[in-house]
């Protein structure tokens, strides 16, 4: 094994996006060691206009490890109202199918009922809703300590296993400017700590970045095809005059700033679905900020068939973002939306440059938490951090593992957009819902995702097993429920059970739920409690 | 209780497959308070008919399957004659003369995120390390022949190790056969002469030799090699991997027990293929996994002869086979499970864990009687996914090797490989980095066992480990190497152990079972 070369390496981190400064600390944290020795510096170059309005940060219960990592100050934004505890969201649907519109469904984090010897709730609210009598709808949340909490706009941290509290689950919702601020004096810290401070090189500039030679980093309307330069090492930026050599570029702008090679990718897609299915990423968004009166435990999704809105009230604001996907192409009423250009798999890590983000995968959509796409990009890259000369397989592995996600993530949003598959004037997304259905049994190569995951959910109420799904299978099941789809047939192994006692476990639980709900405080209260401890 | 319901099924053939499906479905659907939701399970084999019979090494996810079932761990090992497994012993695979282990553990520690392997590979180009085994509980609880039970805290040592056990295969079916037969499990002793058809083309009935009609709802084909159900009768496609995988065919013999029991199986590579040494409290399970194209049935038998410990308790038995998998295990009312669904060699003893996996899919994509096609659609993925994964990881064996002997090891060094397996290869060979898929069965530290014990030197690492103190993380290991050797001394004897947890009145106090094959840390 050689010695890796122990020149210093230039990394540049470049993007007028929130996930700018969520990649500049993480890397920066990554290689902190690096940094102290001189092995490495990081220039980060904010092109943000002054005073963007970025769409909040969705949280979820499984970014706290990743919180943690960042060192995001929790308390200091909760304190200034610019973050709020979350227990989910509430979805209204509003297409053209009336069976669902309109109808309010929760999302909650936690747990759904319970499992019965490996029978999985969905099964047990499926035969209790086939039996049940009584003109009351059972909706799914009723079973969930987290969903009722929320309706009351009540809070509390989960406690250990074996309690009530244990059912509990929740996030952190955070308004990104505040966020963003936080970020910011992280980076500041962490260059104060280490004995060579200039190796962390902030610069602000909304012009854009102008560059002469190898690679191009220029606004996409300028920009230089990237196939255009073989020798794409060291990439150039000139700023202010000043040019400078990196050996690495991560881009985090909404819009790259190296236009996409317009090759056709030599990789084959085994899902010709591609092609459209990237049509259902979110490119156009606005954010519409207005006062509320009180914060929220919860956010709100309405889903219609082209666009996505999620409005999260923190303290006195509320913000909402509303989404438009590639189909509507941009938001009509907008009146200062942000556009994303993402790029396809393939060519998210070409050579030295790196796209991530937004210009990645589109702005996520609020069923995922905002940082697990930009998480899972950054992992993967650190992980692969490429020493000089192995660049190309390292972005080839990194693509790939990408690929694998940007699949899962057409899937959900084509699920998404599709609600009831039903009236769509789409005929791609028609005849992806309704064919292959009775199709006979079919081997590896030809299951189609979103066929596949809605067929079996329909017919089974399972979930199929995707590699890096970007939910969980509980956060699955919970979701197509939400959106309308309905199980036609329980678990048989459910039958094979004392059904009478399960029913039992049930009403006792929820009666439980409902003396200890009124108990808890409310959000404010939990809030302040948690701040006082703080002090 | 829905009429759709699966009322009865029928499992074809008995051997491990067989009587593990049987016990599983038992379990979840043969037993029910209310007799009429129970559903009538019976078992079809024929004593005629020999079962395989040399499955037995585990993996540590057999645990899960017996504690699911109920089974105490002490009379498990009673029964089956059963010893710990801590992992396997790889002789002569890379160059003749050397010894690695594959233990059911992790090796040292992360740090920042970083894998411990990262920092292990430059230490120890700088001097400053010894080898990986010196950094993993359950390798040197194996060379020490010692043994504990694993705990769950994850900060102490004992949370980085699981284990699982060699056992007498043929007990563990002869075991589980008595367990479900007083159940209520019906046992039909018969050779299936013919099955029958629906217009659909699902299966109706099975006509035994005997006369006797057999129809049931859901059929399970455990019928071994000769795959009577998923094979002759619906002709599902047998993917053939022999490419890749070029033994078919194996020797094996049972001889006396000598000396200490060990805690790991052996693996010795023979110029034609592979030994097999397995520790049993009763006797030691020995057999020779060769290609037919390298070398004849006698001198198989003669090199394995010339190579074993102890006294022949029985004739040879020769079988054979081909490496693959059925492209679809799930056709219409009609299950495949074990060998009938595809064969990988035992090599990491995956046999037993692939029957346990089908039944675990099985179960989560219980049908009614109307089988939908998105059910075995999705088994028949999610096995496939698991056949390959471990197909790759076998493969792996084979070609990362230096020997140039023999023309059997010629061709495996030289072989194509699955494309996927050689990005893996290139990948780690480049730059240190191991992929893994996620829910695979061998993960990170399985392929880290592989790669540095068939001498796959990476020849760059991680370059985020050069911003590290090395001498400081070289003291950090020291101490876990340390803290190894102070907890083996507290440890008992592997046979000490054995012996007094599964003493007849012994409480089992065995902790709950992982789901992987690590312990704590990879959860």
């Amino acid at each position: 094994m050689s010695q890796n070369k122990l020149s210093r390496r230039e990394l540049l981190i470049v993007g007028d996006s929130a996930e700018t400064w969520v990649a500049a600390v993480a890397v920066v944290r990554s290689l902190i060691r690096s940094l102290d020795r001189d092995l490495v510096r990081i220039t980060i170059v904010d092109t943000a206009p002054k005073n963007a309005q970025y769409p909040p940060f969705v949280g979820f219960p499984e970014d706290d490890d990743f919180q943690r990592f960042l060192g995001v100050d929790d308390k200091a934004l909760l304190a200034s109202g610019a973050a709020q505890f979350s227990l989910g969201n509430t979805l209204t649907i509003n297409n053209t199918d009336s069976s669902t519109r309109g109808k309010n469904k929760w999302l909650c984090f936690g747990d759904y009922g319970f499992t019965a010897r490996g029978v999985q709730f969905q099964h047990i609210w499926k035969r209790i809703t086939s039996e049940e009598v009584s003109d009351k709808h059972i909706e799914y949340h009723d079973f969930c300590f987290s969903a009722k909490l929320a309706a009351e706009n009540k809070f509390c941290q989960p406690q250990q296993q074996g309690s009530l509290m244990s059912l509990l689950d929740y996030g952190l919702n955070y308004q990104a400017t505040a966020y963003i601020e936080n970020l910011k004096k992280i980076v500041t810290a962490l260059s104060r700590k280490i004995t060579k401070p200039d190796n962390i090189i902030v610069e602000y500039s909304e012009v854009g970045a102008t560059s002469t030679n190898n690679i191009n980093l220029m606004p996409a309307e300028n920009g230089a095809d990237l196939s255009a330069t073989d020798s794409n090492r060291p990439a150039t930026l000139t700023l202010n005059g000043i040019t400078r050599e990196f050996d690495l570029v991560i881009d985090t702008s909404y819009q790259p700033l190296v236009k996409e090679n317009n090759k056709k990718s030599d990789t084959e897609s085994r899902f010709d679905y591609d092609s459209w299915a990237e049509d259902y990423r979110y490119t156009s968004v606005e954010v519409i900020a207005e006062p509320s009166e009180s914060a929220l435990v919860y956010g709100e999704i309405t889903q219609s068939k082209h666009a996505c809105s999620s409005s999260l009230q923190f303290g006195n604001t509320k913000i909402t973002t509303r989404y438009a996907d590639g189909f509507q192409q941009s938001l009509t009423t907008a009146t200062q939306p942000y556009i994303a250009a993402p790029r396809k798999t393939d060519q998210l890590w070409r050579d030295c440059y790196i796209v991530m983000g937004v210009a990645a995968f589109g702005f996520v959509p609020p069923y995922i938490s905002s940082f697990n796409l930009i998480q899972r990009q950054l992992t993967l890259f650190l992980n692969l951090f490429p020493n000089s000369d192995d660049y190309e397989i390292c972005a080839a592995e990194y693509n790939r593992k990408m690929a694998i996600t940007a699949r899962r993530l057409n899937a959900l949003l084509a699920i998404s957009s599709g609600s009831k598959f039903s009236g769509a004037d789409n005929e791609n997304r028609r005849k992806l819902i309704s064919s292959g259905e009775d199709k006979p049994t079919m081997t590896l190569s030809d299951v189609d995702e979103v066929r596949h995951r809605l067929h079996l959910f329909r017919v089974r109420g399972r979930v199929a097993f995707y590699e890096d799904s970007l939910l969980t299978e509980s956060q699955w099941a919970t979701l197509l429920i939400g959106l309308g789809v309905t199980i036609e047939n329980h678990d048989p192994l459910l039958d094979r059970l004392d059904f009478d006692k399960i029913k039992q476990q049930l009403v006792m639980g929820n009666q439980k739920m409902q003396q200890m709900l009124t108990q808890l405080p409310s959000l404010n209260e939990y809030t302040q409690y948690v701040l006082s401890l703080a002090k | 209780m829905a009429t759709q319901a699966i009322q009865k099924i029928a499992i074809v053939g008995g051997g491990t497959a067989g009587w593990m499906t049987a016990a599983a479905l038992m379990k979840f659907v043969g037993t029910a308070s209310d007799k009429k939701a129970r559903c009538e399970i019976v078992l079809v084999e024929s004593d005629e008919i020999g079962t395989v019979g040399v499955g037995e090494g585990t993996l540590p996810l057999i645990r899960q399957f017996n504690q699911t079932l109920g089974i105490d761990e002490a009379e498990f090992i009673r029964e089956t004659n059963a010893t710990y497994k801590l992992g396997i012993e790889f002789c002569n695979w890379a160059r003749i003369g050397d010894a690695y282990l594959h233990p059911f553990g992790d090796y040292g520690f992360p740090v920042d995120g970083i894998e411990f392997y990262h920092f292990w590979l430059a230490l120890k180009e700088k001097g400053l390390a010894g080898s990986l085994d010196d950094y993993s509980l359950p390798a040197q609880m194996a060379y020490a022949n010692k043994f504990t039970y694993p705990e769950r805290d994850p900060s102490s040592l004992l949370s980085t190790f699981s284990y699982a056990f060699h056992l007498d295969a043929t007990a563990y079916a002869r075991y589980l056969r008595r367990r479900t037969e007083a159940q209520g499990i019906k046992r039909i002793e018969g050779r299936v002469e013919h099955i029958i058809q629906t217009e659909d083309g699902s299966i109706e009935s099975l006509k035994l030799a005997s006369g006797e009609d057999i129809s049931a709802d859901l059929y399970i084909d455990c019928t071994g090699f000769r795959a009577l159900l998923i094979g002759d009768t619906f002709k599902s496609e047998f993917c053939d991997w022999s490419e890749w995988l070029s033994c078919d065919r194996a020797v094996a013999v049972p001889t006396s027990r000598t000396g200490e029991l060990l805690s790991y199986t052996k693996a010795i590579a023979q110029p034609a293929g592979w030994q097999w040494r397995i520790p049993l409290q009763h006797r030691t399970g020995n057999g020779y996994v060769y290609s037919s194209k390298h070398i004849s049935d006698d001198e198989a038998f003669g090199t394995l002869k010339r190579n074993l410990d102890g006294e022949l308790l029985a004739e040879p038995n020769f079988l054979r086979f081909k490496a693959g998998h059925r492209k679809i295990s799930w056709i219409k009312n009609c299950v495949a499970i074990g060998l009938s669904s595809g064969f990988l060699e035992p090599l990491e003893s995956t046999s037993i864990q692939l029957i346990q996996q089908g039944i675990t899919k099985l179960l989560e994509l219980f049908p009614s009687k109307n089988i939908e096609s998105c059910l075995s659609d999705e088994f028949n993925r999610a096995m496939l996914l698991e056949y390959e994964s471990v197909r790759d990881f076998i493969v792996l064996n084979y070609h990362a090797t230096e020997r140039d002997d023999s023309p059997f090891w010629d061709y495996c060094r030289q072989m194509g490989i699955p494309q996927e397996l050689k990005e893996k290869i290139d990948l780690y060979k480049r730059r240190g980095y191991i992929i893994e898929q996620q829910q695979a069965l061998f993960l990170i530290p399985s392929w880290l066992a592989i790669y540095t014990g068939q001498h796959l030197v990476p020849e760059k690492v991680d370059p985020r480990v050069a911003g590290f103190d090395l001498p400081k993380l070289a003291e950090r290991a020291a101490e876990l190497k340390q803290q190894i050797i102070d907890a083996l001394d507290k440890m008992a004897s592997n046979n000490e152990e054995l012996l007094r947890n599964c003493a007849p009145n012994h409480n089992d106090a065995s902790p709950q079972a992982y789901r992987n094959l690590y312990g704590q840390s990879r959860i």
